[in-house]
């Protein structure tokens, strides 16, 4: 089932000299949560780029939806939250949605932003600037941006970033709902309890190359922070 | 195509809005165009003689500077909270996008020379739109081959640190051939010359309009790929 699915196969990625990834192999079955785990420039963040299309493999292939990632048609079918919200601090709640709806050539912008305004518990304040948002109501936001094409994929980096810890839990039963309408989600974080709980896989990248990925059955939180810091800490 | 034009709308009605509320980019370049003129009226002892030249070096020095000021701008919106990545990550061509900031920026020049062209014709006392389609058409010319090229290397330098010194360091020794046509196609009309001396220049800017703008299309995906 290549619909829901992602495969890297040998990726890698060079800038100039400097090697970011070396022959990564990941496969992520349509349905599943995968988190990636890493200590700072493992090379998730590149991962995810290459993933989401914003910057080509330099080895390798990355297919998303049993297309190349690079592809314009499957950039359609990915949501993308990162710790910046890609959102305009000038215009309004509603105003992003729907300018992002129209450049996911929706039908009805307007009626698609409104909808996940009400998702997200955001609707009161539709009208207001961004700039207005506190960063827990910009994040919300930002998961209704992401989502305005109901896409199949769903990436993450570092979404918690900034939230405090009552935020952090409200986004992370926001993405449980997600997943659990079959969305195949791929997050990065440092939050390794907030990323295990989540998740139905985990993987850890270091220095560019995939070190651990196993089922998250069995792997409770205190459990792989020990395996973290054996594999990520040498 | 008609997705990428409705595209192309929908990033351009949404600069206009955030500088129709913010008003960061016209309020600025206006003020910048017409102190250059204000500062050349006192420098320079404008005759009959010698205003066809006069003129035309001022009125497109004047653009130049305000066009370069809000070139540097037109990218840097999208920077604010990454946007450039959101607009990246969207599905749309990506000419589309670079159509939006191209005619947002043509638009706002436009509109500065509505207001810095009068100001220039009273301050000096010379007319320079007795020819007025021609020399219409010289200004659209000329502000189309500047804005397709500036649009372009604005993209470029749009996540270099030294973006503001890098954008006219490479803009300009590039744009100085159209610079130089436009210039003496505007003198020549001023000066009331014979159209052969203008019309082989007006038809080298729609040949430099045409050559930038296929060029700009054909290269900007891969600038996008790099931001």
């Amino acid at each position: 089932m290549y619909k829901g699915r992602i495969e890297c196969s040998g990726v890698g990625k060079k800038y100039g000299d400097f090697t970011a990834l070396k022959n990564v192999d990941l496969l992520i079955e349509a349905g599943d949560f995968l988190v990636l785990f890493g200590p700072n420039g493992a090379g998730k963040t590149t991962l995810l780029k290459i993933l989401c299309g914003m910057t080509r493999p330099t080895s390798g292939v990355a297919k998303v939806g049993g297309a190349d990632s690079h592809s314009p048609e499957i950039r359609g079918k990915i949501g993308v939250i990162s710790h910046k919200s890609y959102l305009y601090d000038s215009l309004t709640a509603f105003e992003n949605l729907e300018f992002y709806g129209q450049m996911y050539g929706l039908e009805n912008p307007r009626a698609r932003a409104g909808e996940l305004l009400e998702t997200v518990e955001l609707a009161q304040r539709k009208d207001d600037m961004v700039r207005s948002f506190s960063r827990g109501m910009t994040q919300r936001l930002s998961i209704a941006r992401a989502l305005v094409a109901d896409p199949d994929f769903i990436f993450l980096d570092e979404p918690f970033t900034g939230l405090d810890h009552h935020s952090a839990v409200a986004f992370q039963a926001l993405l449980s709902a997600l997943h659990k309408r079959g969305k195949t989600v791929l997050m990065i974080t440092h939050d390794i309890p907030l990323g295990v709980a989540a998740s139905t896989r985990v993987a850890i990248l270091k220095n560019g190359r995939k070190v651990f990925d196993e089922k998250t059955d069995g792997l409770g939180g205190d459990k792989f922070m020990k395996t973290y810091l054996e594999v990520a800490g040498k | 195509m008609k997705n990428t034009l409705l595209s192309a709308r929908a990033v351009l009605m949404k600069d206009l809005r955030t500088e129709w509320r913010t008003r960061e980019f016209l309020g600025h370049t206006f003020m910048f165009a017409l102190l250059v003129i204000v500062i050349f009226n006192f420098a320079f002892k404008i005759n009959p003689q010698n205003a066809p030249g006069f003129a035309s070096g001022i009125l497109w020095i004047s653009f130049l500077f305000a066009g370069t000021l809000g070139l540097g701008r037109s990218f840097l919106v999208e920077k604010e909270n990454d946007c450039i990545q959101g607009l990246a990550l969207s599905p749309v061509d990506r000419t589309a996008i670079f159509l939006a900031k191209f005619a947002g920026n043509l638009i706002f020049l436009l509109i500065i020379q509505v207001i810095v062209v009068p100001a220039f014709i009273v301050l000096y006392n010379v007319n320079v739109m007795e020819n007025f389609f021609m020399q219409c058409l010289v200004f659209l010319l000329g502000d189309v081959g500047f804005m397709t090229l500036g649009t372009l290397i604005a993209a470029m330098s749009v996540n270099l640190k030294a973006r503001e010194i890098l954008l006219p360091v490479l803009l300009l020794p590039l744009l100085t051939p159209l610079l130089i046509f436009a210039a003496s196609a505007t003198a020549s009309l001023v000066g009331g010359d014979d159209p052969s001396a203008y019309l082989g220049r007006i038809r080298l800017l729609a040949a430099f309009d045409v050559i930038f703008f296929v060029v700009s299309l054909l290269v900007f995906e891969y600038i996008m790929d790099e931001l």
